[in-house]
């Protein structure tokens, strides 16, 4: 009897023969079945302000408790967590912090929140999939940064106990995911619209690299599609590239393209649009319409918050969000 | 009979109540860190089993 499974999580569906590990590195076929080889094992364990996340409409001001586990299903040549992404777990120092270890510290540590970040959630789906349903019976949430490159099913089933979900939209074309990350566009715009009509909170993430995908034509094609299929409402994140891991030889990212590409964001009609990795006003969020500032950050701080329930204290004009919990 | 002061020793005790260690002494303790040490590998040993790896969900048997 054939002893070759397909994984099934995401959307390389590797086939593996007796003994072989799956190309996020932490999944492995043993004699016919297959096997999470970080279950329990975070490599990284942190407290952070949600807005490190970045969350900008969930829970603002409060700690998240975040974990990671090595490994990734794609292989982007500019990441930011290289190290622990493209690690096998043997490779790293990790914890041994079990699901409900998790939520117990999350607890004792004042955090209103679980965020599965830092690599790609989805390698570690069972342990974060634990972790959320211990969680969600504690009235802990559960939030995660992802790349949303998972299968609809295993997604779905998340969702069940997934409170809101940033996600990395790394560029607009099919091109850009292929050279660059070693992945595909289209399970990605697919992941988002499954989490829209599963009614998790959903915040956008774009990395803005010089030369690699920063045509406006495209950023304005990628805001009208979000705008069209998961509405206006949902706060999108510029974040400014810096040189780094593969793609040392790129320039950070010019104020104009960042500037641009929020012009392009508003003009495509998305009404909360902030920019990362930067200091300017574009990290606070606005009344869309009063103008008004409803909360000031500056970095991961907030300095005020002007948002009385869900609604604008001086218009009344309800915020899209989660702000209470 | 009273002890003299010039049988105290420096730590306050006199000589016949030196920490020599009788040979039913000897014994207790042995046993001790016999049962000690088992139990410490018996909670070992469920760590162990919590060290497996998990089972993943979302993968199938392929026909091939």
């Amino acid at each position: 009897m054939s002893k070759t499974v397909q994984c099934e999580l995401c959307p390389t569906e590797c086939v593996l023969e007796d003994y072989q590990i799956g190309g996020c590195k932490v999944r492995i076929n043993k004699g016919g079945a297959l096997y999470s080889l970080v279950y329990g094992k975070p490599c990284s364990v942190a407290i952070d302000p949600i807005e490190k996340k970045p969350f900008f409409h969930f829970l603002p001001a409060t700690t998240a408790f975040s974990i990671a586990t090595v490994g990734c299903v794609l292989g982007c040549k500019f990441c930011q967590n290289w190290q622990i992404s493209q690690a096998k777990p043997e490779e790293s120092d990790n914890y041994n912090l079990p699901p409900a270890d998790v939520v117990r510290q999350a607890i004792f540590n004042g955090c209103k929140t679980i965020t599965y970040t830092y690599t790609e959630p989805t390698v570690f789906y069972e342990y974060m999939y634990d972790t959320a349903v211990i969680a969600r019976q504690h009235g802990v949430k559960n939030t995660m940064h992802t790349c949303g490159y998972i299968n609809e099913r295993p997604l779905r089933e998340l969702s069940k106990y997934m409170d809101a979900a940033d996600v990395d939209l790394k560029a607009f074309t099919e091109d850009f995911y292929g050279r660059v990350c070693g992945g595909r566009l289209k399970p990605v715009l697919d992941a988002l619209v499954v989490l829209k009509d599963e009614g998790v909170w959903l915040e956008v993430t774009n990395l803005v690299i010089p030369t690699l995908n920063d045509d406006m034509k495209k950023i304005s094609e990628m805001c009208g599609w979000i705008v069209a299929n998961l509405g206006p409402d949902v706060p999108i994140h510029f974040s400014r590239f810096f040189p780094y891991y593969k793609l040392n030889n790129l320039p950070p990212t010019p104020m104009e393209t960042m500037a641009d590409a929020r012009k392009a964001a508003m003009d495509a009609g998305l009404k909360f649009v902030y920019m990362g990795n930067i200091r300017s006003e574009a990290e606070n969020t606005y009344c869309p319409k009063c103008r008004k500032l409803l909360i000031e950050r500056i970095g991961y701080s907030v300095r005020q918050n002007n948002i009385m329930g869900s609604a604008c204290k001086f218009c009344n004009t309800r915020i899209p969000g989660v702000w209470e919990g | 009979m009273k002890k003299s002061e010039c049988d105290v020793g420096a730590y306050g005790h006199t000589p016949s109540q030196s920490s020599r260690i009788t040979r039913r002494g000897f014994l207790g303790f042995f046993l001790l860190g016999g049962v000690i040490s088992l139990f410490g590998k018996k909670v070992k040993g469920v760590v162990g089993i919590e060290d497996e790896p998990r089972k993943a969900m979302f993968w199938r048997k392929t026909d091939a």
